[in-house]
C-alpha cells in the first residue's frame, strides 16, 4: 500500500515539474503559439467574396476525380491563357468550380491566381511535397518556418504579395489554416487558401513539378 | 536468488528502462524543439475546440513533452523507476486513447508523435500507432512490476537508507517479502 502512494506521489511530482517546466518555457518564449488564422482578415482578395458557382456535380472528392485526368489532353501544356484554355466539357468545367468552404479560392480562381504570378505554398508533409506540387511552390509550414529555409523563402516573398496556400483540400485539411495563422503575425496581408486540394489540382491537368526542389522560390 | 536478481536486472531491467527511457526522450526532445507544429498536431487530433479551449491545447502542447523528459530521465537513471513507468504507462494510454478517437472519427492527422519523423508507422494516424504504443505498454508495465532493479540509483538508496531507518514510508511495505527488498535482507 505504501509502495503505491509512493508510485502515484512520484507520478504526481512528474506532471508538477513538467508543469512547471512548460509555464517557464512558454514565458521564455518569445513567439506566441498560434492555433487559428484570423479568417476575415482585412485585405482578402475580391476573389474570395465570389462564391463559387454551385454546381450539380459531385466534383468535390479527388478521389472520384482522378481516373477524369486521363481524358483530359494537352495536361503538359496547362500554360494558356485561362480564357483561351479549350473547353473540355462539362464534367472538367465543374471540376474547376467544384464547391469548396466558404472564404477559400475555387480550383479555377487559384489557377487564375497561379496565372497571375501569385505566390503559391504548400502547407502538407514534406514527403507530399517532394511527391508533387504546384509548380513553384515552396514548402512553408511549422515544421521549417523558424530555420534558416523557413527565412529564405519568408525573405523571398513581399508582406503584400499575394499567397496562396494549399494542402489536401477540403474542410478536413487544417493545415492551409495552420500556415496561415503562422503568416498572419509577419505581417502577410494577402493571403488565401486554395479550398480544393492539390490531388484536384493535379487531376485537372494544371502545372505541378516534382522531386525536391532546386532553388526555393 | 541474487544471481538470478543480478541477471534480470543486468539483461532485462536495465536495457527496458534504457530502451523506453531513450525512446521517450527522444519523442520529447523533438517535440520541445518545435512547440508550434506538436500544438498544431495536438489541434489536429480534434479532442478540443481550439476555438473555445484553445488555452487547454496550448498547456498540454507545453506540457507534455516535459512529462515525457523528465519521466524519461528518471527512467534511464533508475530514479523513482515505477513512478516514472507509471507516468509514461498512462500517456500511452491517453495517446492510444487519442488515436482511436481520430481514427474512429474519421479525422486524417498525422501523428507527430516523434516530432516530424516516423518510427515504424507512417505519419498519418492509423491502427499501426495504436499497435505501437500497445506494444510499448508492455515495457512500462514490466517496470512498474518489477521496479528498476540492481542497477539503479533506487536500489542504491535503499541500500542506503534501510539499516539506519528501517520504518521510513518507502519501506513500511506490508509485504516485507517482495523480491525488491529479498536480496537487500540476504
Amino acid at each position: 500500500m505504501a509502495r503505491c502512494a509512493h508510485t502515484v506521489s512520484g507520478v504526481l511530482m512528474i506532471v508538477g515539474l513538467a508543469y512547471i517546466g512548460g509555464t517557464v518555457q512558454s514565458l521564455v518564449r518569445d513567439k506566441p503559439i498560434v492555433l487559428l488564422p484570423v479568417m476575415n482578415a482585412p485585405g482578402q482578395p475580391p476573389a474570395q467574396a465570389d462564391p463559387p458557382p454551385e454546381d450539380a456535380g459531385a466534383a468535390d472528392d479527388p478521389a472520384e476525380n482522378t481516373p477524369i485526368s486521363e481524358e483530359i489532353p494537352d495536361a503538359d501544356t496547362p500554360e494558356d491563357e485561362a480564357g483561351a484554355r479549350p473547353v473540355k466539357n462539362a464534367e472538367y468545367e465543374a471540376r474547376l468550380d467544384a464547391p469548396v468552404p466558404e472564404g477559400m479560392l475555387t480550383l479555377r480562381q487559384a489557377h487564375q491566381h497561379w496565372i497571375d504570378g501569385a505566390y503559391f505554398i504548400d502547407s502538407r508533409r514534406r514527403d507530399q511535397f517532394i511527391e508533387g506540387r504546384v509548380s513553384g511552390a515552396a514548402y512553408l509550414t511549422a515544421e521549417n518556418i523558424l530555420t534558416d529555409a523557413g527565412d529564405a523563402i519568408l525573405a523571398s516573398i513581399p508582406p503584400d504579395a499575394p499567397v496562396v496556400i494549399y494542402c489536401t483540400g477540403g474542410e478536413a485539411c487544417d493545415a492551409s489554416k495552420n500556415t496561415m495563422a503562422l503568416l498572419q503575425p509577419l505581417g502577410y496581408t494577402n493571403l488565401m487558401i486554395m479550398g480544393s486540394g492539390y490531388a484536384d489540382w493535379e487531376a485537372a491537368g494544371l502545372p505541378v513539378e516534382r522531386g525536391e526542389p532546386e532553388t526555393m522560390p | 536468488m541474487s544471481a538470478l536478481r543480478w541477471a534480470e536486472s543486468v539483461l532485462i531491467q536495465l536495457p527496458v528502462r534504457l530502451g523506453l527511457g531513450g525512446l521517450f526522450a527522444f519523442a520529447a526532445v523533438s517535440k520541445l524543439m518545435n512547440i508550434q507544429a506538436f500544438a498544431f498536431a495536438i489541434k489536429g487530433f480534434k479532442v478540443l475546440d481550439p476555438q473555445t479551449h484553445a488555452h487547454l491545447i496550448l498547456s498540454a502542447a507545453y506540457t507534455i513533452p516535459w512529462v515525457e523528459i523528465i519521466a524519461a530521465v528518471l527512467l534511464i537513471l533508475g530514479l523513482r523507476t515505477r513512478s516514472a513507468a507509471l507516468t509514461l504507462g498512462l500517456m500511452l494510454i491517453a495517446f492510444i486513447a487519442g488515436l482511436v478517437h481520430v481514427i474512429t472519427s474519421g479525422i486524417h492527422a498525422d501523428c507527430s508523435c516523434f516530432g516530424d519523423m516516423n518510427l515504424i508507422c507512417e505519419a498519418e494516424v492509423g491502427w499501426c500507432q495504436v499497435i505501437r504504443n500497445l506494444v510499448l505498454l508492455l515495457p512500462a508495465l514490466y517496470l512498474i512490476w518489477r521496479g528498476g532493479g540492481i542497477l539503479s540509483i533506487d536500489h542504491a538508496l535503499e541500500r542506503r537508507c534501510r539499516p539506519g531507518d528501517p520504518n521510513s514510508a518507502h519501506h513500511a511495505s506490508s509485504r516485507p517479502s517482495r523480491v525488491d527488498d529479498a536480496d537487500i535482507r540476504a
